[in-house]
């Protein structure tokens, strides 16, 4: 069914560029039409109506009517504004990195219920406070999953056998998860991984966020399975995001 | 059907914000229906500015000489250092009367999802400048957006401990009513509430 002339919709904003003198173009991420680009007119200048709410990491309910080039913003009300988000540098570089991931992962105009439920929940729970690392292995587990692309931890790519606590693990990316001790793979694409490693990787997988945010978990361990969830999302979205160098550059400071 | 000059013209002027061709041509023709002198002039002025403006060496906003206006002026207070994302930032403040210091123009703000790091910014500068020049309070005058805050919020881990850090107030626009006021901006409005 062709979306009407003027239509309401709920969305995240992703990014945005300046045009003109006052304009300004939105990505935004919607439940039912994906990413879309839209402009809000005349918002750079102070005293606009919608100005302030269309920033990122607010969910909003848009109004819009439909464009040649880009569809129009007629109306905007902020329904969750994450403020305590923003003040915190750590959760809004984490912010920017999911929102890319969403960006990289979703099409235009298609259907992105999953993936737009997930970034809502994701900075929700970044404004409650909940450590920006676990809220964002845990985005790349699920994202991944609405990708069709969830990583296999619980048997062998490619055998299909169980995996055995007492065995070598090796993760390979490009095979879609573990691979156990009797297959070489590809050599470029495989990387030793710990047994502590592949059980939290199964508790992202079975256990939701508020169970993983209660853990006790080595440092050690958390770095490891951050390394190999990178890889699997570099291999599934081509290459790596733009966002994570500021990302790894806030954490170093702190 | 136009001479070579003048698609040139409309061309040039067509690439301006906000200016489309239909513009371009109507100003185009209204330079032409004036006094001779007259689009010299302007042309003069776009030379000039193009062959003398650069950036002023200390606080990177425009400037003619080594130092722009501002930094070049002996009355202003160099313990207080403003920082804007843009030299047109500067303008407006100004205006204002209510400032005394020096400025520091970033060149944007940090924006990661488009590539822009802390790295295309100039930071180290303004790091340099707060060792070097004596500075007490740092005004952190970045855009009240998500990049702009982001920006604040970065530059205050860098400087802290070293100077006082101000952020300008965000909130209702004055003269604006409290019911048109957006969730976002009320909701930043109240949490810099303060006291009487
Ligand atoms: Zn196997
Ligand atoms: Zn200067």
């Amino acid at each position: 069914m062709p979306t009407p002339r003027v239509y309401r919709t709920n969305a995240i904003v992703l990014s945005r560029f300046d045009l003109g003198e006052a304009d300004r173009v939105l990505t935004i991420l919607t439940p039912d039409q994906g990413k879309l680009k839209a402009v809000a007119k005349g918002v750079r200048r102070p005293g606009s109506r919608i100005g302030g709410s269309v920033e990122p990491f607010a969910e909003l309910e848009l109004l819009l009517v439909r464009g040649r080039t880009f569809d129009v913003i007629t109306q905007a009300a902020v329904e969750h504004a994450w403020l305590a988000l923003r003040d915190h540098l750590e959760s809004a570089a984490t912010a920017w990195y999911l929102a890319e991931l969403a960006e990289r992962a979703v099409e235009e105009r298609a259907s992105a219920q999953p993936v737009y439920a997930l970034l809502r929940r994701a900075c929700q729970l970044l404004d409650d406070g909940m450590t920006p690392a676990r809220v964002a292995r845990w985005y790349e587990m699920d994202l991944a999953d609405a990708l069709g692309v969830r990583p296999e931890v619980e048997r062998c790519v490619e055998c299909d056998r169980p995996l055995e606590a007492d065995e070598r693990f090796r993760w390979v990316p490009a095979l879609g998860g573990v691979l156990c001790e009797q297959h070489p793979g590809p050599p470029a694409e495989v990387v030793g991984m710990s047994l502590a490693a592949l059980k939290l990787l199964r508790a992202y997988r079975r256990l939701d966020i508020e169970a993983i945010a209660g853990l006790r978990l080595p440092p050690t361990v958390e770095a490891e399975v951050e390394v190999l969830l990178r890889r699997f999302m570099r291999h599934a979205l081509e290459r790596d995001p733009r966002s994570l160098t500021f990302l790894d550059e806030v954490r170093a400071r702190h | 059907m136009l001479t070579p000059s003048l698609e040139r013209l409309i061309a040039e002027l067509s690439r301006l914000p906000g200016i489309g061709p239909r513009s371009a041509q109507r100003l185009a023709f209204h330079l032409l229906k004036g006094p001779r002198d007259r689009p010299v002039a302007l042309a003069e002025a776009l030379v000039q500015m193009a062959e003398r403006l650069r950036p002023c060496s200390r606080c990177f906003s425009f400037a003619e000489d080594e130092l722009c206006p501002i930094c070049a002026d002996p009355r202003r207070d160099t313990s207080l250092l403003c920082v804007v994302e843009e030299p047109s930032a500067i303008l407006p403040i100004e205006r204002t009367h209510e400032y005394r210091g020096t400025y520091h123009v970033l060149g944007g703000a940090l924006s990661p999802i488009d590539g822009v790091d802390p790295d295309d910014l100039r930071i180290d500068e303004l790091v340099r400048r707060v060792d070097a020049e004596g500075v007490t309070e740092v005004v952190l005058a970045t855009n009240p957006t998500m990049t702009g805050e982001a920006t604040a919020l970065y530059l205050a881990d860098l400087l802290r401990g070293r100077v006082r850090l101000t952020r300008l107030a965000s909130g209702l626009p004055v003269g604006a009513d409290l019911e048109h006021a957006d969730e976002l901006t009320l909701g930043r409005a109240l949490l810099g509430r303060r006291e009487l």
